[in-house]
């Protein structure tokens, strides 16, 4: 069964093989990339089930870049919000929840000071979204699915909690010519 | 100077002297749109930047309910914390002299899909990694310094590593 362009049987699917044990628990997102010294600073690749796509990445004229790609920040908030919206309707339409159309809008809040001064205030403020949601269910009904979505998306579980993050920097050697 | 490991470190410096100046906000927002779509992907959204624009769509994995015809939105979290990284890092080494001659990342998020799922209580993250293979001339205690500050620097690192309030909304629309 598929509603709101989220397919229900292979959801069903997936939880019956995690419960048998036949899928593993943990899923490990990778993706690599690359500082360039051309017309925008960085490239990533990313593959997925039918195909693969590279992603490139700028910093405004103002902190340097050459404003020739989006901000790092605006693909940290399409993925919030984007993860955040497929959970919501994957959500919706595991209660039989009919969505017509769903626009997603989101911000983040950086403290600028705190990021060139060293200004001892938080660096990101706050994150939002709005969801405008067009559909004949209750606002109560939405309600309790924003808040099973809250819990279920991995990118809002990111935002809200903090996750032990140690990047390591490993120096390779220049080769000799 | 005005560049180094692509970055224009003239116009940093002006920007650092007009937000010390009070003449540039002490905020930045950014802002994006995106809406769900009912065809071959389920998410797009349209990033603009100084000098363009461009759409990005994203679909969930078949087994998460999705056709697999786009990268998924953790996917783009991965890649969004290892440029914002990334940009943090040379930026910094830019400002310290530093001269990078190459950088590689590589970033990964462990995801709990028995928590996604609802079939059991627990962290739906578990894990964030992110590493950097540094070309320079630069001693080890020098890169581990930068490292140390992009640490404390870099917002997506930030969100990563703080909890930071999230404010969710819905609106109704009449159909």
């Amino acid at each position: 069964m598929k509603i709101n362009n989220v397919n229900l049987d292979k959801i069903a699917e997936t939880k019956e093989k995690l419960q048998q044990g036949i899928w593993p628990e943990h899923r490990i997102f990778e993706v690599s990339g690359e500082w360039l010294f051309d017309k925008v600073q960085f490239m990533g690749y990313v593959e997925y089930d039918n195909g693969s796509t590279f992603l490139i990445s700028d910093q405004i004229y103002a902190f340097g870049g050459n404003g020739n790609a989006p901000h790092p920040l605006q693909y940290v908030l399409f993925g919030i919000m984007a993860c955040y919206s497929m959970v919501f309707m994957a959500k919706a339409a595991g209660k039989g929840i009919v969505i017509r159309s769903l626009k997603t809008r989101g911000y983040i809040k950086v403290n600028v000071k705190a990021a060139l001064f060293g200004e001892d205030k938080p660096l990101v403020e706050k994150v939002g979204i709005v969801l405008e949601v067009d559909t004949d269910a209750s606002p109560e009904e939405l309600e309790e699915v924003k808040i099973l979505a809250i819990k279920g998306c991995p990118s809002a579980y990111f935002v809200m909690n903090p996750i032990e993050f140690e990047p390591k920097v490993v120096k390779t050697e220049s080769a000799i010519v | 100077m005005k560049g180094m490991n692509n970055v224009n470190l003239e116009n940093l410096s002006k920007t650092r002297e007009s937000v010390a100046k009070g003449e540039l906000p002490p905020y930045r927002m950014f802002e994006v749109e995106g809406e769900w779509m009912f065809g071959e992907t389920q998410f797009k959204s349209t990033l603009n930047f100084e000098n363009g624009s461009i759409t990005l769509f994203t679909d969930q994995p078949t087994p998460s309910g999705g056709k697999g015809n786009a990268p998924n939105p953790v996917q783009y979290c991965v890649f969004s914390m290892i440029a914002c990284y990334a940009t943090t890092f040379v930026t910094i080494a830019a400002m310290k002299g530093v001269e990078i001659k190459s950088l590689k990342v590589k970033g990964y998020s462990k995801v709990n899909m028995k928590a996604v799922l609802e079939i059991e209580e627990g962290p739906v993250v578990e894990e964030v990694g992110i590493t950097l293979e540094v070309t320079s001339s630069a001693s080890r205690e020098v890169l581990e310094e930068i490292k140390n500050l992009a640490d404390k620097k870099c917002p997506a690192a930030y969100t990563v590593s703080h909890a930071v309030p999230f404010k969710s909304y819905i609106t109704f629309t009449d159909g």
